[in-house]
C-alpha cells in the first residue's frame, strides 16, 4: 500500500453506556479505490461509518483526510468536504421524483430576481438529472414520476447517483444491495464501479464474500471493534475473508 | 392522475406538458369532475336559482374563509402534520384585531354595530390578525417541530387555548363594533363585480400555489412530509421548514380572521368549531395524503367547494338538511378510499 | 382519454337531472315558504320545524325546512344565502347571531322574501315582519318565583347559564336574578357558565356544592345546563334535597321530572312557535300586517304535574 490514504482514521473509540462499539478502530481508504469494509455483526462497521461520514462523534480518536487532521462535525461538514453517504434504510422522499431528489436540500434556483424569491429551475434540475443517471448508466422510466413507483434496484441508484453528485472524493454504502434481488444487485454493482471509474473512492460495507471479491480493490476487516486486518481481493479467498472476520488470524500488513 | 397525464414511460420530453401541469394540478382529477357534475345537475334543476349570478357569487363567498383556512391546512398535512386549531385562531385573531379596532376608533359608524375607524386602523387591525395568528403557528411549530409532540395533540391543544384565551379576553362577549369601511368594502364590496372576500381568497390561493409548486419553500415542504429524516440528511433544516409552514398556516387563519369580521360584521366566537374537519376534509378531498409529500392547492381549492356546492344545492332543492351531512361524509370516504387505491397502484409500479 | 372522461360525466349528469326533474314538482309561486332552523338535530326545532309543517298544510303552503350543522352564524349564512337564492316568498329564520345574521337577513328581504324571525331575532329588526318569540325575561322571573315557591322563602341559589352572548339565555338570567332580589330570604350565588356542556355543567355543580354545602335551589336556563346539573347532584347524593329549576323541556329534562329529580320545568311551546310562525306568514302573504312582535306561552310546569309535562314535551316526531 503506497501514498497518502484519502481518509484515514486512527484510534476511534466510540461507547454506547457500557457498549464499546469501537475500541480504537484503525481504519484507511486510498483515492479512486473501491474498499470493503467487513466484520461479523456488531463488529462495528457502521459506527465507524457513522463516524467518518460526520453523523456522529468519535469519544477519542483522530481523522485525517489527505494527511490532515479535520473535525466532521457533521454530515454537512463531511459533505463540504467531499464525503457523502448512501445509507442503508433510504434516504430518499418517495414522493417527489429523482430529480427532484437529486437536488434535495440543494435545489437549483432560477437565475436573476424570481431566484432571490426562491423559485427553483426545475428544468434545469431535470435536465441536468437526465444527464447525471446516463453518465452513471442508471435507467430510469422517467425522471418525473415519484421515486415511490421504482423499483428498489433503481431507488438504490438514485441514492448513489446523489451521493456521486455532491461527494466528489468519498462515498460510504452501508449494505447497498442487502435488500436487492441477483439483476438488480448486478445493475447496482456495476453503478458502483461507474462511481469508482469517475475518480470517488467507495467504502463499502457488505456481508457478501463473493460479491466483496468480485467488486472491490481492498478489503479492512472489522472486529469486536478493532481493525484486524488489511488485505487486497486480488489473490483473496472467501475462506481467508471469512477467517479475519471471525478469528482476526490473518497476519496483519505493517501499517502504511 | 393517470385520467390527464400521458403516459409517463414514453414522456421524455424536456418541458411541462399542458397535460402535466393539469394532472398534477388536480391531483384527483375525479373530484374536479364530481364538483363540475355537480354543479351541471343543480343548474340543470334550478337554472333560475342556483345558477343565477347572485347564487354563483354567494357560492364563493360562502367558500372564502374556509378556502384560505385550507390553504395553510394544505400546506401543514403535506408535511404529515394536522392543524386542529385553524378555526378557533381565527376567533382568537379575530377577537385580537376587532378589540384593537375597537380600541382605536373614534365614533360609531352609520350603520348598525360598525364603528368609523379609518383604513390606518384596520390595516394595524390586519396586522394584529395576521400577527396574532403568525404567533399561534409558531407555537403550534416550536412544539411540535422542536419539542417534539405530535401534531394532533399540539394542536388539540392550542385549540382549546387559543378559543379559551378568546373567550377569556373577551367574557365570552362578542365584539360587536367593527370598521364601517371594513364590513361595506371588504366584507360586502366587490371589484369589478367580483366579491373582495372573494378576490382575497383568490389571491391567496394564487399565491400559495406558486410558493408550494414552484419555490424551493414549497418543494422542501413536499420533501420533509415525505421524508423527514431523509430531508434532515439531505442538509435541510427540518425543524426550521416545519416551524415555517405551521406559522404560515396560522398566519392564513389570522386573515381568515379579518375575513371573518368584514364578513359577518362582528366577532363569532361561538362559531367555526367545525372549521379544522372542514378545511382537513376539504384538503383531502383534493387529493393531499394525510401520509404527506402529496398535495396540490388547486385540489384543495375544489375540495373546499364541494360541501359548499352541495348544502347550498340541497338547501335550494329543498332537501332535508340530514342528507347533506350523510352526503358529504360518503365523499369524503370515497375520496380517501380513491387515494388509497392510487397509492396502491403506485406501489404495484 | 379526459376528453372521454367529460362526455361520460355529462352523460352522467344528464340522466340524473332527468331523474331529479321527474320526481320533484316545481314550486307554486308566491306560497313557497323556507324556515330555516337554529341547527339540525335539535328536539326543540324539530318540534318547532313540525309545528310549522302540520300548520303550513292546513293553510295550504309549501314549506321546506333547512338547518345548519351548528348554532353558529357561520354555518347557518351559507344556508341563509342558499334560501335566498332559492327565492322563496317567505322565509322564517331562527337567527343564530343578533349581527351576523342582519345582512344576509336583509340580502333576503330585498330579493323579495318576506323575512320573519321565530325563537332568537336580531338586532335590526327593520326589515322583519314580526319576531315571534318568547319573553325570555319573564321566563326568568316565573323561575325565580317558582324557586322561592319551592324553598319556602329562604336557602342558598346559584345559575347555571351559558356565557354571556347569547341574548335569550342572557335575558333568562337577568329575568332570574332581578326576580330573585325581591326575595330577601334568598341568598344568592351567582351565574356560572357551561356553553351546551353537560360534563361542565356537572362540574360545576358538585364543586358548587363543596363549596356551599348549604347549596339549596339551582337554576338552569337551559337543558343541557339541567341534564348536567342533575347528574352533578346525583353525583353528590344531593338530589331532591337541593331544588332544582330548569328551562326547557326536553325529553331528559320531562323524565327527571317525573323522577323528582328536577323540582319545576319553564317549558316553551315550539310546536306552538311553529303554528304561529306559519299563521303570521300567511296573514303577511295575504297583504295582512303584523305586531313587530308576536309573543308564545311559556308554561310553567309544577311537581306533580306529569301530564302537562308529556304534553309541553320537546319532540320532533312528525312526519317529514
Ligand atoms: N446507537 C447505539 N446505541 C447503543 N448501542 C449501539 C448503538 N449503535 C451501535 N451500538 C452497538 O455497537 C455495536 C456495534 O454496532 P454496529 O456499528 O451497528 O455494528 P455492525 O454494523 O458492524 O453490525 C453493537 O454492539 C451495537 O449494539
Ligand atoms: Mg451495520
Amino acid at each position: 500500500m503506497s501514498g497518502t490514504p484519502l481518509l484515514e482514521a486512527r484510534g476511534i473509540v466510540r461507547r454506547f453506556g457500557h457498549v464499546q462499539a469501537l475500541g480504537g478502530a484503525d481504519f484507511s481508504v486510498y483515492p479512486g479505490e473501491i474498499c470493503a469494509l467487513i466484520g461479523d455483526n456488531g463488529a462495528g462497521k457502521s459506527t465507524l461509518v457513522r463516524i467518518l461520514s460526520g453523523a456522529d462523534r468519535p469519544d477519542a480518536g483522530e481523522i485525517l483526510l489527505e494527511g490532515k487532521p479535520v473535525d466532521l462535525a457533521s454530515p454537512g461538514t463531511a459533505q463540504q468536504m467531499g464525503i457523502a453517504t448512501v445509507y442503508q434504510d433510504l434516504a430518499l422522499a418517495p414522493d417527489l421524483s429523482p430529480a427532484d431528489n437529486l437536488y434535495l436540500g440543494r435545489e437549483l434556483l432560477r437565475p436573476g430576481f424570481l431566484g432571490s424569491l426562491g423559485f427553483v429551475d426545475r428544468r434545469r434540475m431535470r435536465r441536468n438529472a437526465t444527464e447525471q443517471f446516463s453518465r452513471l448508466g442508471v435507467k430510469l422510466r422517467s425522471p418525473r414520476v415519484a421515486v415511490a413507483t421504482l423499483s428498489g434496484g433503481q431507488r438504490q441508484s438514485v441514492a448513489i447517483t446523489r451521493a456521486a453528485m455532491w461527494a466528489d472524493k468519498l462515498i460510504f454504502m452501508d449494505e447497498p444491495t442487502a435488500a436487492l434481488g441477483v439483476i438488480q444487485t448486478e445493475r447496482v454493482l456495476n453503478l458502483i464501479k461507474q462511481v469508482r471509474d469517475q475518480g470517488i473512492a467507495v467504502v463499502l460495507i457488505s456481508h457478501n464474500m463473493p460479491q466483496v471479491l468480485e467488486v472491490a480493490d481492498r478489503v479492512e476487516v472489522l472486529r469486536l471493534g478493532q481493525r484486524v486486518a488489511q488485505l487486497p481481493t486480488l489473490g483473496s479467498s472467501v475462506e481467508q475473508l471469512v477467517a479475519a472476520m471471525t478469528s482476526g488470524t490473518l497476519a496483519k500488513e505493517p501499517a502504511s | 392522475m393517470s385520467m390527464t397525464t400521458s403516459d409517463p414511460d414514453t414522456d421524455h420530453s424536456d418541458r411541462h406538458t399542458l397535460g402535466e401541469i393539469l394532472g398534477r394540478a388536480l391531483g384527483g382529477g375525479w373530484i374536479f369532475i364530481l364538483l363540475i357534475v355537480l354543479i351541471a345537475i343543480f343548474a340543470a334543476m334550478r337554472p333560475t336559482q342556483f345558477a343565477s349570478s347572485y347564487n354563483l357569487s354567494t357560492l364563493a363567498i360562502n367558500a372564502a374563509i374556509l378556502l384560505v383556512l385550507a390553504i395553510g391546512q394544505t400546506f401543514v398535512i403535506i408535511t404529515a402534520g394536522i392543524d386542529l386549531a385553524v378555526g378557533s385562531v381565527l376567533v382568537f385573531s379575530s377577537v385580537a384585531a376587532a378589540s384593537t379596532m375597537l380600541a382605536l376608533s373614534g365614533s360609531a359608524g352609520s350603520s348598525y354595530g360598525t364603528t368609523d375607524a379609518s383604513w390606518g386602523v384596520i390595516a394595524i387591525g390586519t396586522l394584529v390578525g395576521v400577527g396574532t395568528g403568525a404567533a399561534w403557528g409558531l407555537l403550534n411549530g416550536l412544539l411540535v417541530a422542536f419539542a417534539r409532540i405530535p401534531a394532533l395533540i399540539v394542536t388539540l391543544g392550542t385549540f382549546g387555548m387559543s378559543l379559551g384565551f378568546a373567550q377569556i379576553v373577551t367574557g365570552g362577549q362578542d365584539v360587536r363594533a367593527v370598521p364601517e369601511r371594513l364590513v361595506d368594502v371588504i366584507g360586502s364590496g366587490s371589484v369589478a363585480g367580483v366579491p373582495s372576500l372573494v378576490l382575497i381568497a383568490v389571491a391567496v390561493a394564487i399565491v400559495a400555489g406558486i410558493a408550494l409548486h414552484l419555490t424551493r419553500f414549497g418543494m422542501r415542504t413536499f420533501a420533509i412530509g415525505s421524508n423527514a429524516e431523509g430531508a434532515r440528511r439531505a442538509g435541510i433544516a427540518v425543524r426550521k421548514q416545519t416551524l415555517k409552514v405551521y406559522m404560515l398556516a396560522g398566519a392564513l387563519s389570522g386573515l381568515a380572521g379579518i375575513m371573518s369580521i368584514a364578513r359577518f360584521a362582528t366577532t363569532t366566537i361561538g362559531g367555526h368549531a367545525g372549521d379544522n374537519l372542514a378545511t382537513i376534509s376539504a384538503v383531502v378531498l383534493g387529493g393531499t395524503s394525510l401520509f404527506g409529500g402529496v398535495g396540490t392547492i388547486v385540489g384543495t381549492v375544489i375540495g373546499v367547494f364541494i360541501p359548499v356546492v352541495l348544502l347550498n344545492g340541497f338547501v335550494i332543492l329543498g332537501i332535508p338538511p340530514f342528507w347533506q351531512t350523510v352526503t358529504m361524509g360518503a365523499v369524503l370516504i370515497l375520496a380517501v378510499w380513491i387515494d388509497q387505491l392510487k397509492r396502491r397502484a403506485r406501489e404495484r409500479g | 382519454m379526459f376528453a372521454r372522461a367529460w362526455t361520460k360525466t355529462w352523460i352522467a349528469g344528464a340522466s340524473l337531472v332527468a331523474l331529479a326533474a321527474a320526481s320533484t314538482g316545481a314550486q307554486a309561486a308566491g306560497k313557497d315558504v323556507s324556515l330555516v332552523l337554529g341547527v339540525k338535530g335539535s328536539p326543540f326545532y324539530d318540534a318547532l320545524a313540525c309545528g310549522a309543517k302540520d300548520e303550513a298544510k292546513k293553510l295550504g303552503l309549501d314549506l321546506t325546512v333547512s338547518a345548519p350543522d351548528q348554532f353558529a352564524a357561520d354555518s347557518q349564512i351559507p344556508v341563509i344565502d342558499a334560501v335566498t337564492a332559492r327565492g322563496p316568498a317567505a322565509a322564517v329564520v331562527v337567527p343564530t347571531d343578533t349581527q351576523a345574521l342582519i345582512r344576509p337577513m336583509a340580502q333576503l328581504a330585498k330579493r323579495g322574501a318576506k323575512v320573519l324571525t321565530v325563537d332568537q331575532t336580531i338586532a335590526d329588526t327593520s326589515f322583519i315582519q314580526t319576531q315571534i318569540v318568547t319573553d325570555n325575561e319573564q321566563g326568568g322571573r316565573l323561575a325565580a318565583d317558582a324557586m322561592n315557591e319551592l324553598l319556602g322563602g329562604k336557602g342558598s341559589v346559584m345559575m347555571i347559564t351559558q356565557p354571556p352572548g347569547s341574548a335569550g339565555q342572557d335575558a333568562r338570567a337577568k329575568g332570574f336574578e332581578e326576580e330573585l332580589k325581591k326575595y330577601s330570604g334568598i341568598t344568592y350565588l351567582g351565574p356560572q357558565y357551561q356553553s351546551d356542556d353537560p360534563q361542565k355543567a356537572a362540574e360545576i355543580v358538585t364543586s358548587a356544592l363543596s363549596a356551599h354545602p348549604d347549596l339549596a335551589g339551582v337554576f338552569s336556563t337551559n337543558d343541557q345546563g339541567a341534564i348536567g346539573g342533575i347528574t352533578g347532584l346525583k353525583q353528590a347524593a344531593a338530589t331532591g334535597k337541593v331544588k332544582f329549576v330548569a328551562y326547557d323541556s326536553a325529553t331528559a329534562e320531562v323524565a327527571a321530572f317525573k323522577n323528582g329529580a328536577i323540582s319545576v320545568l319553564i317549558a316553551q311551546n315550539p310546536k306552538q312557535e311553529g303554528e304561529v310562525a306559519m299563521q303570521s306568514v300567511k296573514r303577511v302573504l295575504d297583504g295582512g300586517k303584523l305586531e313587530k312582535t308576536t309573543l308564545t306561552e311559556i308554561a310553567v310546569i309544577k311537581p306533580g304535574e306529569n301530564a302537562k309535562a308529556d304534553q309541553y314535551e320537546y319532540k320532533g316526531n312528525c312526519a317529514q
